[in-house]
């Protein structure tokens, strides 16, 4: 599979695999969710790691709070989400619709059917579901003054499937008020204008709509009073606390005195706006029974505290920013941000104002307002979780109301929308469809039955009784529902059992989407970085064939040189892999494999004093060369990048080279021994010292690598050396023809070696390589043990530095010049 | 009253805070027991800046920090939904255990009777395996904690689709941040502890910035400048030393790095001083040995140089001329931030060095000392140059005269400024408090200290020889301390580094760093004006 050359550490799931993969995971959530719908549903208990509890039936929490780890019961329970998020319900419908899709189609597809022609009748049975449920809604007509019955009605469906009865039922009245509000005709709904307060007390059956707001804090002052009626409030958002100027101007003062009235004069300006505040208070309260009330959004300091309880004010501090905006939708008047504007018209009214206190915390009502337009439903329980799951029911019923103003259409509930659906399906448009579509239409068709299969369910009753019960009833033309009590059929509308219209086009929307996907995937591939961490678990014989590569995201395949090595004990091995766009055709030029030609020229250092001297003679020369031709050539290479590149160029520039070499080797054993290089230098008319045995000297110097003898290999680096140290008269005599080819690989083999040796001084370290690896290459840092690894191999006397000779040896090595005894020299090693 | 309030964001910032509160703790303990050192008594630190007096349900009175720390739900509730070969597998998450230490808490609180003197000897052998199981054990900020915390303190955020355990940088937080409700809950635990202060000094902020809580501290600041106009911010941005472990790619050095310019221009925008604290290295000084890889031991340093630095902040308030005996020169957050940010270079971050613990004033001598002992906490700096306009608050507390003795406030004041007038070069403007009390080592310390470090932080001149078993908080009392925040030019790589990443990074057309940064949902102009404000530093 070219996934697998590609990265071979890719986990790769294909095609019968993958699906049966999804259809499981959507089965496995649909598992999970099933118990929860409906009025008879059951409750999941959610234990937390520090021993928190939560029970829930919302599908929505439980999708939130549950830990997925399937990437495919992700995705499911992203689109449940989502549902929720736009329409406020659904979850549990949603996961359970998208499941029994997968179910069916998994029962198609192992008889054979190609996805495809599912995914196709999945869409055509869609929109003729929309469309039916255009012509199966029943219109509420929404006008001035709505019908309050019909939207207790689809309240009460809702809260019923998340509460128990009783609190539901209590729940259903003060929903629909708050609801109704908040609701400004021509507008929007703004449900944050329903302020939802909870408080530890009392039971849940206490719960209750308060008309008019309630705030978390109470007045700050012990002389305030904690009740007063008739109030005149004030929504300000004023500082009425000390606060040093933001000039920053350096004030002086040199005894205790002058500091006293610096701060007095500061002081001065709160105060100041305090008693504008008194003024209107007067103003407004003069000789009646009225009160008069500041809610502040900024703070109120004690001083300022003071003076408005001597001028009995009730004032509070740090409300809420949205209370802002709710208590004057609620009370009336406006929000004030500054004591100019202090007018009588910006003040709100309430009949009650008084102060709850629950131990440390403070509640203070706002009640019996005029034409409340925000209000507040206030939750109580006796304890956290009560709280939480009275929360979730009631933001849902909330929606769900909503939904109703909005759409001005309702469904018929209790499974009987999805009934006549799917009468609609078979009877009139599966017929419309042509081929094996079919099957698809056939499949939504029976998945759509999930909901009231398990409403039957969750209630105890039989399913297959239920189903055929209502079906039947559908024959005769009749919309029923199911009686989750009974288990007879229902007229849904008799009930009072209706579902948002909203909700129900939702699922029919995004189920089979989200279905269609999950059944043309094919393969599910699981390959990134995190990949390459973890190889310890790892890889057979194959993956280390081919090389560890990196390979980014999903399929893609960056079109230029990875240069890898793997980190094993026993093999080590370097890959140049040059993998192009076309990630298939990727050509691999691995050539020399097994360190074990190169890593043991331990030895050298045990090597007499003399040819210790020579060598060091011979290294300072070509040092010295190095450095002036340093000095006189521009700098060719900028990255390592494009020494990579550069490879496959040098093998074919030295292809030729071989051929020479063969000319040297008289004896044509594959090595030229001291004899033959004698003869040889003779011909290039080198010398390179005055002593008589320097052609020995240079034969030594050469011979790189443990066995004796200069090989193919070894004589490119000598030719190499030669260039540099004698010029381009060399090449010519070696050559005529090949000269120029030579010359310019050399010179670039040669500057590739002063791109690596930053400091000039002819020989590469470790940190120079680390350095150049990865300063220019902006899209990939390579690990820090593949440079050493590289480095390590190119040193071949293990001193810690890399000379000219080294490099090139290695270089040519990796370009992959092969030496024809390749094969046996292994087997040798081995 | 200027009270302070705290928060915490963040993994490290909430193990730098539970050390924090402890240290706290530990003062408010040793204030009330007589067999404590006088000094602890008397000391003018007023604990009511930091905690708030309440009372619970039942009506028992309660004191608690004035403190919203927010942090990563630890364990979700685990259902793990697997589809390997059809069959699902629910599996509900193990629950930490409690340590030997919370356990002994609990136990304490249980029965308050069992820790009476004549069992003392029992009880140190026992404080001796606490020690050990903390040294050993730390995997959570709560599992050295001794505080009560406030029910409405502690936050937890959550978030389905982010994973916590990868959440290492600033785009990571998008969904938490996004969602309308969770950032509004953060915001009310906050308003409930702001409503009660009278009159508000500044509010104290910890965030770890090496993650994506740095992108949720953003909007968690953005939120407090909108809603509390006036009052100063402090932040201080710690990250813990792992947190600058190489990258294996280059993907993720760009990542990192943008990450760094991102968050240090976020939340430096809403703050009014911003002191980045947290080196690759903490084991700087011979007197400390800290292992970096423990954020047991590495934030208990800087939680140490936190404490040292609001020690100002609450002491005791007195006219401008007089001293009281036991501190001088208090400073409130607005002070603070005006001394330090709107002098000189107009600088509004600081540099934070630390001593600790500090240096005995016995040797006139030697004062000199005093400059060399401070080790600077934040990274990327660069003390080179000196810098003519920079502007220093200093601070020691229970600073020792000869032979261990607690030295006066005003020989500690003399002896500083002779010390610093002897300076070659001097800051344009510095300002120095005095406090007589030291930092207490509480119990749940971890053993840090050099064997050569005597019972009261003394540093003693020989080697000792029992060995070099670091020494912790049952050989330890206390220890002086001496902390300076520095506004100075020294920080000038620090801020470079991070506009220059950025404008390469992140600017640069079509680059890898500018598709992480639309990842991140930054536009082009935001990311602009980012780098506009990083440069007028």
């Amino acid at each position: 599979m070219s996934l697998r050359v590609l990265n071979p550490n890719a986990e790769v799931l294909n095609k019968s695999a993958a699906l049966h993969m999804n259809i499981n995971a959507a089965k496995g959530l649909q598992d999970v969710v099933k118990t929860n719908l409906g009025p008879k549903g059951t409750i999941k208990m959610l234990v937390g790691g520090a021993g928190d509890l939560k029970l829930t039936k919302d599908g929505n929490t439980l999708l939130k709070e549950m830990q997925i780890q399937n990437p495919t019961a992700i995705m499911i329970a992203r689109t449940a989400v989502a549902q929720d998020d736009t329409s406020g319900d659904g979850t549990t419908s949603t996961v359970l619709f998208i499941g029994e899709l997968m179910k069916q189609s998994e029962r198609c597809i192992d008889e054979g059917t190609h996805p495809r022609f599912l995914v196709d009748g999945f869409d055509v049975a869609k929109r003729a579901v929309l469309e039916f449920l255009e012509k199966f809604k029943t219109p509420v007509v929404i006008g001035d003054e709505p019908d309050r019955d019909t939207l207790k009605m689809i309240a009460r469906t809702t809260l019923r499937t998340k509460l128990y009865e009783g609190l539901a039922d209590q729940l259903t009245d003060i929903v629909v008020n708050a609801v109704l509000c908040i609701r400004k005709p021509d507008e929007p709904i703004d449900l944050f204008m329903v302020e939802i307060m909870h408080m530890r007390h009392k039971f849940d059956v206490d719960t209750c709509l308060v008309e008019g707001l309630v705030l978390d804090h109470g007045s700050r002052h012990p002389d305030m009073k904690r009740r007063a009626e008739n109030c005149y409030i004030l929504t300000c958002n004023v500082s009425l606390e000390y606060e040093k100027s933001e000039i920053n101007a350096g004030f002086f003062y040199s005894n205790a005195e002058q500091r006293e009235k610096m701060v007095a004069a500061e002081r001065r300006q709160v105060d100041e706006r305090v008693k504008r505040i008194i003024e209107l208070k007067n103003k407004v309260c003069a000789g009646g029974d009225k009160n008069f009330v500041v809610i502040n959004q900024k703070g109120i300091d004690p001083p300022s505290l003071d003076l408005l309880a001597r001028a009995g004010i009730i004032a509070l501090r740090r409300a809420k920013r949205r209370n802002m905006e709710r208590l004057v939708l609620a009370c009336g008047g406006e929000a004030v941000n500054s004591v100019d504007d202090l007018t009588e018209d910006c003040l709100g009214w309430a009949g009650l104002v008084y102060e709850h206190v629950l131990g440390e915390e403070k509640y203070t009502f706002v009640e019996n307002v005029k034409n409340p337009r925000s209000c507040t439903i206030l939750i109580k329980g006796p304890n956290d979780h009560t709280i939480a799951q009275i929360k979730d029911a009631v933001r849902d019923g909330l929606r769900a109301v909503k939904n109703t103003v909005e759409d001005e259409a309702v469904v018929l509930g209790a499974g009987a929308f999805e009934v006549a659906a799917k009468k609609h399906l078979i009877d009139n448009v599966k017929k419309t469809v042509k081929g094996r579509a079919q099957l698809g239409v056939e499949a939504f068709a029976e998945a759509l039955l999930v909901i009231p299969k398990t409403l039957a369910e969750n209630s105890g009753l039989d399913t297959q009784d239920v189903i055929v019960s209502l079906q039947n009833e559908h024959d005769r033309g009749m919309v029923v529902g199911l009686n989750h009590h009974s288990g007879d059929p229902i007229d849904p509308q008799m009930e009072g059992i209706f579902d948002n219209y909203s909700v129900k086009r939702q699922i029919i929307n995004s189920g089979p989407i989200i279905a269609s996907q999950l059944l043309l995937v094919d393969e599910v591939i699981r390959a990134g970085c995190w990949a390459f961490a973890s190889d310890s678990a790892s890889p057979p014989a194959p993956a280390l064939q081919s090389g560890r590569r990196d390979c980014s995201q999903q399929k893609q395949i960056p079109s230029r040189l990875l240069l890898y090595v793997s980190a094993n004990d026993q093999v080590s091995s370097l890959h140049l892999a040059h993998a192009n766009s076309r990630g298939d055709t990727h050509r691999q030029l691995q050539l020399q494999r097994s360190t074990t030609a190169m890593g043991t020229v331990a030895s050298m250092c045990r090597e007499p004093m003399r040819r210790r001297r020579v060598e060091k003679d011979l290294d300072g020369k070509v040092a010295a060369a190095l450095r002036e031709r340093a000095r006189s050539r521009q700098r060719a290479f900028r990255s390592v990048n494009s020494i990579t590149m550069r490879l496959p160029r040098f093998k074919d520039g030295l292809r030729d080279v071989k051929d020479v070499f063969d000319g040297f080797d008289e004896d044509s054993d594959g090595t030229i021994d001291a004899e033959e290089l004698r003869r040889c230098l003779g011909k290039l008319e080198v010398r390179v010292s005055s002593s008589e045995q320097d052609a020995g000297d240079l034969h030594r110097y050469c011979d790189l690598d443990r066995r004796s003898g200069i090989q193919f290999q070894e004589f490119v680096v000598l030719l190499c050396l030669m260039y540099l140290l004698f010029g381009p008269d060399v090449t010519r005599r070696v050559s005529e023809f090949e000269s120029a080819k030579l010359n310019y690989v050399f010179d670039e083999l040669i500057d590739a070696f002063l791109f690596f040796d930053t400091d000039g001084d002819g020989q590469m370290r470790r940190k120079d390589v680390t350095q150049r690896m990865n300063e220019a290459s902006h899209q990939e840092r390579t690990p820090t043990h593949i440079t050493a690894q590289l480095f390590k191999e190119m040193d071949l006397n293990r001193n810690g530095k890399v000379n000219l000779k080294e490099f090139l040896y290695s270089m040519i090595r990796w370009a992959g010049i092969e030496t024809e005894d390749e094969g046996t020299d292994e087997e040798a090693s081995a | 009253m200027r009270e302070v309030v705290t928060v915490q964001v963040g993994g490290f910032a909430n193990f730098v805070g539970s050390h924090f509160w402890n240290f706290q703790d530990e003062l408010l303990g040793l204030a009330d027991d007589p067999s404590a050192d006088p000094m602890f008594r008397n000391a003018a630190l007023d604990m009511d800046i930091l905690y708030r007096a309440g009372e619970t349900h039942q009506g028992v009175a309660t004191y608690c920090p004035r403190l919203v720390s927010v942090g990563s739900r630890g364990v979700n509730h685990a259902v793990t939904v697997f589809a390997g070969s059809g069959n699902v597998t629910k599996s509900v998450a193990k629950p930490h255990e409690r340590n030997l230490f919370l356990q002994s808490l609990s136990e304490e609180e249980q029965n308050p009777s069992s820790s009476n003197d004549q069992n003392t000897a029992k009880k140190n052998v026992e404080d001796k395996d606490l020690v050990e199981s903390l040294e050993n054990g730390v995997k959570f900020w709560t599992d050295y904690s001794k505080v009560q915390y406030h029910p409405q303190s502690l936050y937890e955020l959550y978030g389905s689709w982010t994973d916590f355990d990868r959440f290492d940088h600033y785009g990571t937080a998008r969904e938490v941040v996004s969602e309308w409700s969770q950032m509004e809950e953060m915001n009310e635990r906050l308003r409930f502890f702001v409503e009660e202060c009278d009159h508000i000094q500044g509010i104290q902020f910890i965030v770890d910035d090496s993650g994506g809580f740095s992108s949720v501290a953003a909007q968690y600041l953005e939120s407090i400048a909108d809603d509390y106009t006036n009052t100063p911010v402090l932040l201080y941005c710690v990250r813990n030393p792992l947190s600058y472990g190489s990258s294996r790619n280059q993907r993720e050095a760009i990542t990192r790095s943008l990450h760094d310019a991102v968050s240090f221009s976020k939340l430096s925008y809403y703050c009014n001083l911003m002191v980045p604290i947290g080196l690759p290295s903490l084991s700087y000084s011979p007197l400390l040995s800290v292992k970096d890889e423990k954020h047991f031991h590495s934030s208990a340093i800087c939680a140490a140089a936190i404490h040292s630095v609001s020690v100002p902040l609450r002491l005791q308030q007195v006219g401008p001329a007089s001293d009281s005996a036991h501190s001088s020169g208090n400073l409130d957050i607005g002070e603070l931030v005006h001394v330090l940010s709107d002098q000189g270079r107009q600088n509004m971050i600081t540099a934070l060095d630390v001593a600790m613990p500090a240096p005995s004033l016995a040797d006139r001598k030697d004062l000199s000392n005093i400059e060399r002992s401070l080790h600077c906490l934040t990274p990327e700096t660069n003390d080179e140059d000196e810098d003519p306009y920079a502007v220093e608050s200093l601070v020691v507390h229970g600073a020792l005269d000869a032979g261990g003795k607690r030295a006066s406030i005003s020989q500690v004041k003399d002896s500083i400024c002779s010390a610093f007038e002897g300076r070659a070069t001097k800051p344009k403007f510095s300002n120095l408090s005095v406090s007589s009390c030291p930092l207490p080592i509480p119990l749940p310390f971890p053993s840090i200290f050099s064997s050569s470090i005597g019972q009261q932080g003394e540093i003693l001149s020989s080697q000792h020889p029992e060995g070099t078993r670091p020494k912790g908080s049952l050989d330890i009392v206390s220890v002086p301390m001496l902390a300076r925040l520095r506004s100075s030019n020294a920080i000038v790589p620090f801020i470079e580094r991070r506009s220059a990443s950025l404008q390469r990074l992140g600017m640069a057309r079509g680059t890898l760093g500018s598709q992480i940064l639309r990842d991140w949902g930054f536009g082009k102009e935001e990311v602009e004006d980012m780098g506009e404000h990083l440069a007028k530093y």
